[in-house]
């Protein structure tokens, strides 16, 4: 037996094997499609927002403090990120705190507003924040600094102003018209603040469309799960042909190329079908992205190319799986939660960016994650040469890997 | 045809499975090697068939030591396990012709040896609808593609029935009297019955032993 005749006969196999890989690939490809172009068009994604929750603890008798409290809710810019709620009480603003039902409490404490009035600093705004440090407490205090702002030169304004009537002969009612024609002003400057900017959400995702990103994860976790699909080129070989190959002087090395070859052909073969379907979708504008809406053929020519580089590294990874977790009771289920678990680690369910900056650093490192990498290239045509370096790195890596397991594979004969 | 082995040693972590090995046969000739389960007369069988590194020893074979000489190896020794070794998903057809040339293959089914062991009658059958029998012959078969001068084989009739035995047996006495050499490790006592020389493996170490027809003797030394 040579390297050639057992190529031969890995190949006769995942042949008589193929059309169920297909038949399977297919009803996955179909169902996670069908899913996927569901979800997308049934949200908008530019309309979601991720907004804070604010609760704020402090007696309304103030005309101007329940004002600045509605506008941060209502009108101002800042209601694009807070929604604000209001407490009578300090248990019941602690409640809300400690359910998770607000992120930081603002109490403002009796007095404020004349402190305010006469430039006195003394009681000021506490923040509880909920979480730790970062983000959320800054952006809170930037609100709550909008809010003062407001507040301070709103009154500071009419305090002036009355400071600066004291001496004049006008009559009170004069005086009261003229604090509320300041008032006014004030208030429009404030209604007009939200239309000096105009905000459009683009909708990225990790540097992509939002639509490519979700094209991006589906093909990802389809090439993954794919493998699951060429389960049974795994599930009845036995420990014994590969002693008996090695032998004759089949080496581990050339058993793994030559098997990892029939595999990958196999996968290789489903998916550039699925991805010739999923063209003609884009051809006939039934789905799309945005980064393919002009050049198509040529865009998703350079993509499928990456595709390619990608289902090499995939394919590998899953193949070495499958060959070390041999001998291991639900081999198959522990290999798809690991597979499931990288999955979202390197962010095909959902945009790394959104994950901690933890699991953000180890999914952009998991050989999931440098497929993603490497695929969005595809999408995007920005080329990166560390993430082709360590994609390359992998996939020698973990053939490697297997060659070494199938040794001892047959050096102790787990089947 | 003379085949020697000598000193081979096998340690798995602290447990030395093999100690100074011996043994030593001529063409024609049967060893049969016994022990108790565990023993490691597979180890041993594993490491003559190249499949396991020894730590030390030579298998010579004609002054050629073949766990050096990996070429002469595979022309000279047939290794059959103690499963089977074939690919579930083809048929024996299939199976044999990654192991035979065309016409080699045409030429063992019409008069050769995997005439002897029965293959031409369920050359088509796949190997999943195969019985045990059936799976064990074609294993053999597979295995001797290189018309080998040493056949290597790990309780070769093991859950087999009567009649898959038989051709099996009828292919190994047809074996021997080519001028092969047969090394089996084995608990049937048929098989030991056959050998015309018999080792008993205890503890790492190789001594030689009789059987006299009497398995109560048996029983204890192993």
């Amino acid at each position: 037996m040579s390297t050639g005749t057992y190529f031969y006969g890995q190949l006769k196999r995942i042949v008589k094997l193929f059309p169920g890989i297909f038949t399977l690939s297919l009803v996955f490809a179909l169902v996670i499609g069908v899913a996927g172009v569901l979800n997308a068009r049934h949200t908008d994604y530019n309309k979601v927002t991720s907004k804070y929750n604010i609760g704020f603890l402090c007696g309304y008798d103030d005309a101007l403090l329940s004002m600045g409290l509605q506008f941060i809710g209502s009108i101002d810019d800042t209601q694009l990120i807070v929604n604000t709620f209001q407490y009578d009480t300090e248990e019941a603003g602690f409640d809300a705190l400690h359910n998770n039902e607000i992120k930081v409490l603002v109490v403002i404490p009796d007095g404020f507003m004349d402190a305010l009035m006469y430039s006195d600093d003394s009681p000021v705004v506490k923040l509880y924040a909920a979480s730790q440090k970062g983000i959320t407490t800054v952006i809170m205090e930037e609100v709550i600094n909008i809010f003062s702002d407001d507040m301070v030169y709103t009154e500071a304004g009419l305090y002036s102003l009355q400071d600066d009537m004291k001496d004049t002969s006008l009559s009170e009612e004069e005086k009261t018209k003229l604090n509320d024609k300041l008032f006014i002003a004030y208030m429009n400057a404030l209604l007009s603040r939200g239309l000096l900017t105009e905000i459009e959400h683009i909708g990225l995702g990790d540097g992509m469309s939002f639509m490519a990103f979700f094209f991006c994860g589906i093909v990802l976790f389809y090439t993954v799960m794919l493998s699951f699909c060429s389960i049974s080129f795994f599930l009845d070989s036995h420990t014994e042909f590969f002693m008996i190959a090695r032998s004759k002087g089949v080496r581990p090395s050339s058993q793994i190329f030559t098997e990892y070859t029939c595999f990958f052909l196999a996968n290789l073969i489903c998916s550039l079908f699925t991805l010739f379907c999923v063209y003609v979708l884009f051809a006939a504008n039934m789905v799309g992205i945005e980064e393919f809406s002009v050049d198509l053929f040529p865009r998703f020519m350079r993509f499928s190319g990456y595709f390619i580089l990608v289902l090499i590294e995939l394919s590998s990874f899953t193949f070495l799986l499958f060959e070390v977790m041999k001998g291991i009771i639900n081999k198959f289920l522990l290999s798809f939660l690991v597979l499931i678990g990288f999955s979202f680690l390197s962010g095909y369910f959902y945009p790394r960016s959104f994950l901690p900056e933890t699991a953000r650093t180890i999914g952009e490192y998991l050989p999931t994650g440098v497929a993603y990498n490497v695929l969005s290239s595809g999408v995007t045509g920005v080329f990166n040469a560390k993430n082709m370096l360590m994609l390359i790195t992998y996939t020698v890596l973990f053939l490697l890997i297997a060659v070494y397991a199938r040794r001892v594979r047959i050096e102790r004969g787990i089947d | 045809m003379q085949i020697s082995v000598n000193d081979i040693k096998k340690r798995y972590g602290r447990k030395e499975v093999l100690k100074n090995v011996s043994f030593s046969a001529s063409g024609g000739e049967c060893i049969g090697i016994l022990g108790k389960n565990g023993c490691g007369k597979s180890t041993l069988i594993s490491v003559l068939a190249g499949i396991l590194r020894g730590d030390a020893g030579q298998f010579l074979i004609d002054e050629n030591d073949v766990l050096k000489e990996e070429r002469i190896r595979h022309e000279k020794v047939a290794y059959v396990p103690q499963g089977t070794p074939i690919i579930e998903e083809l048929s024996a057809k299939d199976n044999l012709s990654m192991w035979y040339g065309q016409d080699d293959l045409k030429k063992q089914l019409e008069s050769g040896f995997l005439k002897v062991l029965g293959i031409d009658s369920f050359l088509n059958v796949m190997v999943n609808k195969m019985s045990l029998g059936m799976k064990k012959r074609l294993s053999i078969g597979c295995a001797i593609n290189n018309n080998p001068k040493v056949l290597l084989l790990d309780e070769p009739t093991a859950a087999l029935d009567l009649k898959c035995k038989e051709a099996v047996y009828a292919y190994l006495k047809a074996f021997r009297e080519n001028g092969g050499i047969l090394i089996l490790a084995t608990h049937d006592i048929y098989e030991i019955s056959m050998c015309s020389k018999c080792y008993l493996l205890k503890e790492g170490i190789l001594e030689e032993y009789t059987y006299n027809n009497d398995m109560t003797d048996l029983m204890n030394r192993l």
